[in-house]
C-alpha cells in the first residue's frame, strides 16, 4: 500500500515559535521543540488529520502527531482513492506521495506533464464506447451541430481545435452585453482543454461539430449577472443547439435557476458540471433538476472520489445530482500553445457528454431537447453504485 | 435602508444587508426573478410538422419561449425600465440583471411581479487539478 506525507498548508504551528529563541544551543532547540510541540497540541488540523485517519479503515498512520511536532508532516498508508478522499475532505492539508529520492545524475532532465499526440492515452474514448463505435461504422461525428463553450476562451492555434471555433465572444459589462470579438483566444487555459474533448481530431468526441467560443469566466472569475446574460444570449442563437459550462456557486443557489430552465424551453441542451467537491456537496447551476449535470468517472469504471453529487429536495420533489458521469479523471487533452496535458476534474466529464449529445443531434436533428436527455440517459452502463454519485451510470455514445 | 416585511420576504440574505446598510443614492446590480411563478412554458413539444432542420426547430422554439416570457414579465419589465433602472434579460427566461441606486431596487421590490432579487456574486470556475 502506498505511503503519503500529510502536510498542514499553514505552517502557523512554527511561524508563531519566537523567532529570538531561534538559538543553536541544545537547550534553546530543546526549548523550540517544547513549543512546538505545544503548539501542534492546540493546532485543530492536526486534530483533523487524526480523526480522519481514525474514521477511515483504509488509512493507517505510521507516525503519531508527537513524532511530528517539526513539520507537522504525518505519514500515512492508504492506497490512492483514500489519498484523493482526503485531499478533498482535508482542505487545509497536501497529501502527497511518498517517491523515492534519486542521485542527482549530471544532465538528468525531468520529464514534463505536457506530452505530445503519440503519447496521449485517450482511453476516455474507449470507456464511452467510441473506439469501438468507431469500429463497427459509426459515421456520426458532430457535423451540423453547433456547442456554445461558456469558459475561459479557446485557443483554436492548437492543432486539434484548428478551424473548429466558428465564432468568438465575451461580455461587455460596461453594456451587459454579449459582443463578438475577432479572434479567439483563451485566458487562463481551462476553455481548451475542454474544447479539445468536445472537438479534438485526436482526443474529442465530435470532431466535425462547430464551437462558439463564449468567453464567459475570464481568468476563471464570473458573476451570476455574466451567466443570466450569457444564458439569454445562447438561447437566442438559432444555430446553438448545447451550451457546456463548468462553473458555479457552492450550494443551491435559485437565482440562477430560471436562466437554465429557459434555455431548455428555447431547445438548447444546458450540460454542466456538478463541481470537484466530493459526495454531498455540488454547485448551482450544475445542481439544479434542469440541465444535465455531469460527474466524473475514473479509467477503472468508478466514480471518481473528487466528483460532486448528492441528494436536493426543491419543490417538494427529491432528485439526485449528477444525472450521469462521464470519464474526468487522468483525461488527456489540449493545453494552451500546444502539447497535451491530463487533467481531473468534472469538467473534463462534460464536453464529453457534450460530444456524446452533438452525435445523436446529427442523427437525429429536430429531436425534442426532453428526448435528447432522455437519450443520453438511456445510454448509460451502470457502474453499480449510488444515484447520488453516478446518477443514470456512464455516459455511452450511439451505436451505428 | 429599512426593508418592510414584503422586501424582506424577495430578497437573499445578501442582497437584504446590502440594501439595509447602504445609503439610498449608491448603485447596486442585482438578478431578478420575474413572477408570476408556476407558469414556465415547458421543454417538450415536437417540431410541427414541415420542420426538418434543428435550427429552423429552434427559431420556432425561441419564438414560442419570447412569446411565453412576455407574457408573463412584459408588464413588470416595463414597470422595471420606467423606475429608470437599468434592465438587461427577462427576453428568453423570467430572470433580469437589474442595476439602478439602492432606493430604486427597494422601490421596485414593491412590484408584484418581482419575486425574488439577490445580490448579483461571484461564480468560480470549477477548477480541474492537472496531474504531475
Amino acid at each position: 500500500m502506498p505511503i503519503y506525507l500529510v502536510i498542514p498548508r499553514d505552517p502557523a504551528a512554527a511561524a508563531a515559535v519566537d523567532l529570538s529563541a531561534r538559538l543553536l544551543a541544545p537547550d534553546a532547540r530543546a526549548r523550540q521543540v517544547a513549543d512546538l510541540a505545544q503548539l501542534r497540541t492546540e493546532d485543530p488540523v492536526s486534530w483533523e488529520i487524526d480523526r480522519w485517519v481514525a474514521e477511515h479503515e483504509a488509512a493507517t498512520p505510521l507516525n503519531r502527531a508527537e513524532e511530528a511536532v517539526v513539520t507537522g508532516t504525518r505519514l500515512v498508508e492508504m492506497d490512492p482513492e483514500a489519498a484523493s478522499r482526503m485531499e478533498t475532505e482535508l482542505p487545509d492539508v497536501l497529501v502527497v506521495p511518498d517517491r523515492p529520492l534519486p542521485l542527482i545524475r549530471p544532465r538528468h532532465r525531468e520529464t514534463a506533464s505536457t506530452v505530445t499526440r503519440n503519447e496521449v492515452d485517450a482511453w476516455h474514448l474507449d470507456s464511452i464506447g467510441l473506439t469501438v463505435a468507431r469500429r463497427d461504422g459509426l459515421r456520426e461525428t458532430g457535423r451540423g451541430v453547433r456547442i456554445a463553450v461558456l469558459d475561459t476562451g479557446i485557443d483554436d492555434t492548437h492543432s486539434e481545435i484548428q478551424g473548429k471555433v466558428s465564432a468568438s465572444f465575451e461580455i461587455d459589462r460596461s453594456r451587459n452585453e454579449v459582443v463578438q470579438i475577432p479572434n479567439s483566444h483563451d485566458t487562463e487555459g481551462h476553455g481548451t482543454h475542454v474544447a479539445g474533448l468536445i472537438v479534438g481530431r485526436t482526443v474529442g468526441i465530435a470532431p466535425d461539430a462547430d464551437l462558439v467560443n463564449l468567453i464567459m469566466i475570464p481568468a476563471g472569475h464570473g458573476r451570476v449577472s455574466d451567466f443570466v446574460i450569457a444564458m439569454e444570449w445562447a438561447a437566442r442563437q438559432p444555430r446553438i443547439q448545447i451550451v457546456n459550462m463548468s462553473a458555479g456557486k457552492r450550494g443551491f443557489h435559485v437565482e440562477m435557476r430560471a436562466s437554465s430552465a429557459g434555455l431548455l424551453a428555447a431547445g438548447v441542451l444546458p450540460v454542466f458540471a456538478t463541481g470537484n467537491e466530493g459526495r454531498d456537496r455540488t454547485r448551482s447551476p450544475g445542481n439544479f433538476p434542469e440541465p444535465l449535470s455531469v460527474g466524473a468517472s475514473t479509467k477503472f469504471g468508478r466514480v471518481a472520489t473528487f466528483s460532486s453529487g448528492g441528494t436536493l429536495v426543491v419543490d417538494n420533489q427529491q432528485y439526485h445530482v449528477p444525472d450521469l458521469v462521464a470519464p474526468g479523471e487522468g483525461v488527456f487533452s489540449c493545453v494552451m500553445g500546444g502539447g497535451f496535458e491530463a487533467w481531473d476534474g468534472t469538467s473534463m466529464a462534460t464536453p464529453i457528454v457534450s460530444g456524446a449529445a452533438a452525435l445523436i443531434l446529427e442523427r437525429h436533428p429536430t429531436i425534442p431537447v426532453l428526448d435528447l436527455i432522455e437519450e443520453l440517459l438511456n445510454s448509460c452502463t451502470d457502474l453499480g453504485v449510488q444515484r447520488d454519485r453516478q446518477g443514470k451510470g456512464l455516459v455511452q455514445v450511439i451505436k451505428p | 435602508m429599512k426593508l418592510s416585511p414584503v422586501h424582506a420576504a424577495k430578497v437573499d440574505p445578501d442582497l437584504r444587508a446590502a440594501l439595509e446598510r447602504g445609503k439610498g443614492e449608491e448603485p447596486l446590480r442585482v438578478i431578478m426573478t420575474l413572477g408570476p411563478a408556476g407558469s414556465e412554458e415547458s421543454a417538450g413539444p415536437e417540431a410541427p410538422a414541415g420542420i426538418s432542420s434543428r435550427e429552423e426547430y429552434r427559431r420556432y422554439l425561441i419564438d414560442r419561449q419570447r412569446e411565453a416570457v412576455g407574457r408573463r414579465v412584459g408588464e413588470t419589465l416595463r414597470a422595471l425600465r420606467e423606475m429608470a433602472l437599468n434592465v438587461t434579460g427577462g427576453d428568453m427566461s423570467p430572470v433580469a440583471v437589474v442595476e439602478g441606486t439602492i432606493a430604486q431596487i427597494v422601490r421596485s421590490l414593491d412590484l408584484e411581479g418581482v419575486e425574488h432579487a439577490s445580490l448579483d456574486q461571484p461564480i468560480e470556475l470549477i477548477r480541474p487539478r492537472r496531474r504531475g
